[in-house]
């Protein structure tokens, strides 16, 4: 499984691009991610990191045509792949694993940390 | 709802600089997301904020994902590494212009950074005191017979009187040299050394001056008499590595006395016109010395409060001197004060500390520095346009296959800067040698790369390649300016108006200014050298230290003994030197110079008696009162007539009675200071008791025998007191020390100036004749004869030089009379200096045009004509 292994950003850039199906591009996910997570991430960033995950094969990309809001310009839609897929499944398969070993007991005595 | 509204527009510069750096195939879809985000934002958002928004969005991209690649595949580095190629090409093709075109912009450059960093350090002078802009040196003029004296040294009651009467002043502080007198000092009996720089300050000296300390408290080093601060250098000469703190001195003055070492502070670094190893706090026994204005012997320094005002302190200045000397009031001394960090350029005061510049000497180093990088600028300038001819066909290639104007000014414009370039590392590499050289002539270490410096170096820098880039782009506007196929099949003539030939003119102008220059500051130097001094400072010796000797009559006796001493005698002063200064004069008071000598001493130094006679040790009267021998100024302004010499005459008043004298003798004016100063009235007495030194005439033949044998005499005598000796011609040279640092930097850059001018004709020599190759060739066919053929050349240029003489010549003349003007006693500017520099000039001119076109008249131009 090595080489799939999926930072929080990517898994976060992942599930926002899945979530906008058909329609995600850079620009939307930027806003997603505000809007949802109240992270306000360059754009250069958002661009890089949406590169990044289609050179590993989460993600596929393809040039649609410009609209007036963007001056004509074409934008880039990314859709997931099925290996996209399978590593959010991944995730989210080792999370609730790891959910499911805490035992109850510890939920009980928790401390607040002042600082 | 966006559709139906005007779309914002982002910022032009922003979009263009992210096409400028971003990858083709990211800028449509990086392009179309900011503009889409800029329409969201310029909706809610004032513009600028809007605007900042996209840009810091658009700097987000510059990141290895979406930035273009600068491999071997961008345009830019493919197109840079052609021009580098054909730069190369063509330095090899033509290894001599571009060595030649190098080396005189290094000369330049080199000579130009040389300059500029011996100037920073002359004008860095005492400002590296903490506050060194609100402290003042007070000096006084000495009013005499409405005459203005100039004086550094003032009263010591002025100092602490200021202190405690002017609200301005935060402190004052007084400094006694040792003027001249070397004191004995050590710590052990073998460990012995004459030191003269020793400083007697008050406790505050080292809160107004900033001189670190490296042991011990600065506010408590000199707070009791018995303390001494060292310098590093003399705590390591005296104690080694051994701790000094605490350890004892002794100073053999009249009485051995012991002080205890209470701090170390650094070296006095070479920019202060002070020059101490020794601090020993001012005190005496048995005076109140701060009541004392009688006495002007004292250096008097004020730092001013941080909002005290200059200008008022200076007017409270006179009124407080008057008030404390109402004896003074009918022609009273005039008191003022100078920032310190104004002292080493602009000051010209007798008893200067130490040797001090002048702002004209420092104009004529600026003013050569300068001249030698505009020659050698022009030189470059002059030899990249001049080359242009041998370019025409290159340039029409590169047009006719397609290159745009900008390409040919970038491939003019590498090749330019790659020689700038060179230059400057070749041109810092020689002015690192040159100061490395010159650490003797200036006293201390330089380097290039001192922090300092480093603006010159950066300011050179944009220059040259400024230079660089402007030389390229002449030629490549030229070219480009040209049709096409023009360029192909001929080179256009030049017109009359010819920029080469205006920049030649410029070159040969400075150089012969330069000349000029050189040979009046030398003929000065010569005239100083050859002058007549009024005495003959030649053979003498100085014996120093007379004053440690128990019995320094058995000295005189036994050196009189020996054979190849001619005279000898003591004084208590040396010619050039330091002098004692009374009033004197009725009605009116003017200063007189004396030295107290022996009559011995009239003998070694030859001077010239024209009315009386010498001292006589038979007659007990010599060695009284006013009698005294005189120079001839101070005969003039006594006003007393040469008969009247030998009998008794009024000489001065003390408040109402007349004072009588007698001048024994009267001797020709000399000179006794630099040729600065007009000569000034001198006197001399005689009295038994002088200490000082011991003059003696001697024969130079067997110099160090005589020597040898002095010693011998020396220590039989002196009780193991050192002997320590100079010539007093040596001694005296050194009064021009600025003027003959000044010559030889003069001549040095003088003859690299001529040397690039020179390098300048030959370059342009060559060009002109390459391209009248077949024209000569032509002419000789026809029946040109040699001579013809060379003054084809050499009348065009000679005319050049002409004309650059006619018009340099002139501002040489005002340049040097300026300078002349400093001196009191001043060589002539004899035409001969001009001819030699219009001589000089025309004759190196001649020399390379001829031996060019000689050669060329005299080769087998058939060769030539068979070409193409």
């Amino acid at each position: 499984m090595k080489g799939t292994n999926l930072g929080e950003f990517e898994e976060l850039l992942l599930l926002i691009v899945a979530s906008q199906y058909p329609e995600a591009y850079g620009f939307s996910v930027r806003e997603e991610l505000k809007n949802s997570a109240g992270r306000s991430v360059a754009m250069g960033a958002i661009h890089a990191g949406l590169s990044r995950l289609e050179d590993k094969g989460f993600l596929s990309s393809a040039l649609a045509s410009g609209t007036h809001e963007r001056g004509g310009r074409r934008k880039r839609l990314f859709t997931l792949t099925q290996t996209g897929k399978e590593a959010l499944e991944y995730n989210r398969s080792l999370r609730n694993t790891l959910w499911d070993k805490i035992p109850q007991l510890s939920w009980k005595n928790l401390k607040y940390v002042i600082d | 709802m966006s559709s139906t509204k005007r779309p914002y527009n982002p910022p032009k510069a922003a979009t263009s600089f992210l096409r400028w750096f971003c990858k083709e195939g990211l800028v449509e879809e990086i392009e179309g997301d900011l503009y889409e985000y800029y329409q969201l934002y310029a909706q809610k958002n004032p513009r600028w904020k809007a605007n900042i928004y996209y840009w810091s969005h658009l700097i987000s991209f510059l990141r290895q994902y979406s930035l273009k690649k600068k491999t071997q595949n961008s345009k830019y580095i493919i197109m840079f590494s052609n021009y580098f190629k054909f730069s190369i090409r063509y330095f090899r093709k033509h290894p001599l212009s571009a060595f030649l075109n190098a080396l005189s912009l290094s000369i330049g450059i080199a000579c130009f950074l040389f300059i500029f960093i011996y100037v920073n350090g002359e004008f860095s002078y005492d400002k590296y005191h903490q506050d060194a802009d609100r402290i003042y040196r007070v000096v006084i003029d000495l009013v005499k017979n409405g005459e203005r004296l100039p004086d550094a040294t003032t009263p010591p009651a002025l100092a602490p009187t200021l202190k405690a009467t002017l609200p301005e002043v935060e402190e004052a502080t007084r400094i006694f040299p040792s003027w001249g007198v070397k004191y004995l000092m050590g710590v052990t009996p073998e460990q012995q050394f004459y030191e003269d720089g020793v400083y007697r300050v008050d406790p505050n000296f080292l809160e107004v001056f900033s001189f670190k300390a490296i042991q011990g408290d600065p506010k408590t080093m000199l707070d009791d008499p018995s303390k001494v601060v060292l310098t590093e250098s003399m705590a390591k000469k005296y104690f080694g590595n051994e701790d000094p703190m605490g350890q004892e001195i002794t100073f053999f003055d009249r009485d051995p006395m012991n002080k205890v070492v209470s701090g170390i502070i650094e070296d006095v670094p070479f920019n202060s016109h002070f020059d101490f190893d020794f601090l020993i706090p001012l005190h005496f026994e048995d005076r109140n010395i701060d009541e004392i204005w009688g006495w002007y012997n004292y250096y008097t320094y004020v730092k001013l409060k941080e909002d005290a005002v200059h200008d008022v302190f200076e007017e409270k200045l006179q009124p407080l001197y008057l008030s404390n000397n109402p004896a003074d009031t009918i022609s009273p001394n005039i008191t003022y004060s100078q920032p310190v960090s104004d002292i080493h350029l602009k000051s010209e005061l007798k008893w200067e500390l130490g040797t001090n510049n002048t702002l004209s000497n420092i104009r004529i180093f600026v003013s050569v520095g300068l001249f030698i990088l505009i020659i050698s600028l022009i030189n470059y300038l002059n030899l990249t346009i001049g080359n242009m001819s041998q370019r025409v066909k290159e340039a029409g290639v590169r047009r006719t296959f397609g290159a745009r104007k900008i390409s040919l000014i970038h491939q003019f414009i590498t090749e330019s800067v790659i020689i700038v370039l060179c230059s400057i590392f070749f041109g810092v590499l020689l002015a690192e040698i040159a100061l490395s050289q010159m650490e003797l002539l200036f006293g201390r270490a330089i380097s290039v790369f001192d922090i300092e410096n480093l603006r010159a170096l950066l300011v050179l820098t944009i220059l040259a390649i400024g230079m660089g880039v402007l030389a390229g782009v002449y030629p490549a506007i030229y070219f480009s300016s040209l049709g096409k196929s023009e360029n192909v099949i001929s080179f256009k003539r030049e017109g009359r108006f010819d920029i080469k030939k205006m920049l030649l003119v410029a070159q040969f102008a400075i150089s012969s200014i330069m000349i000029v220059g050189t040979l009046v500051v030398y003929k000065q130097l010569n005239y100083f050298k050859n002058a007549d001094m009024g005495f003959n400072p030649d053979q003498v010796l100085i014996i120093e230290n007379i004053g440690s000797l128990s019995d320094p009559q058995v000295l005189l006796e036994e050196v009189n003994k020996l054979s190849f001493v001619e005279a000898a005698g003591f004084s208590n002063g040396v010619v050039g030197g330091l002098n004692w200064t009374t009033s004197i004069g009725y009605p009116d008071q003017f200063l007189l110079n004396y030295a107290v000598i022996y009559p011995g001493y009239m003998d070694v130094m030859e001077f010239e008696f024209i009315a009386g006679r010498n001292f006589d040790s038979a007659i007990e009267s010599d060695r009284q009162g006013w009698n005294f021998i005189l120079n001839e100024s101070a005969l003039a302004q006594l006003h007393i007539p040469l008969e009247k010499v030998g009998e008794s005459v009024v000489v001065t008043s003390s408040q109402d009675s007349l004072i009588y004298g007698k001048v024994i003798g009267v001797v020709k004016d000399f000179h006794f200071t630099d040729f600065k100063s007009a000569i000034k009235p001198y006197c001399f007495f005689y009295r038994e008791n002088v200490t000082n030194n011991l003059a003696l005439r001697m024969d130079v033949a067997k110099m160090s025998a005589n020597l040898q044998a002095l010693e011998d005499v020396w220590n039989n005598v002196a009780e193991g007191v050192p002997f320590e000796t100079y010539f007093l011609d040596q001694a005296f040279f050194k009064l021009h020390e600025v003027e003959e640092r000044l010559s030889s930097v003069m001549l040095s850059l003088t003859f690299l100036s001529v040397f690039i001018a020179f390098i300048g004709m030959l370059s342009i020599v060559n060009i002109a004749v390459k391209g009248r190759l077949k024209e000569v060739a032509v002419r000789k066919v026809l029946g040109a004869t040699t001579p013809q053929v060379v003054n084809l050349f050499t009348k065009r240029f000679l005319l050049l030089v002409l004309i650059a003489n006619i018009i340099g010549l002139p501002l040489a003349y005002l340049t040097m009379k300026g300078w002349l003007a400093d001196f009191a006693y001043r060589t002539t500017m004899d035409p001969m200096v001009f001819l030699l520099a219009m001589i000089s000039t025309i004759g190196v001119a001649y020399l390379i045009i001829g031996i060019r076109s000689l050669k060329v008249a005299n080769s087998n131009l058939t060769n030539r004509l068979s070409d193409e």
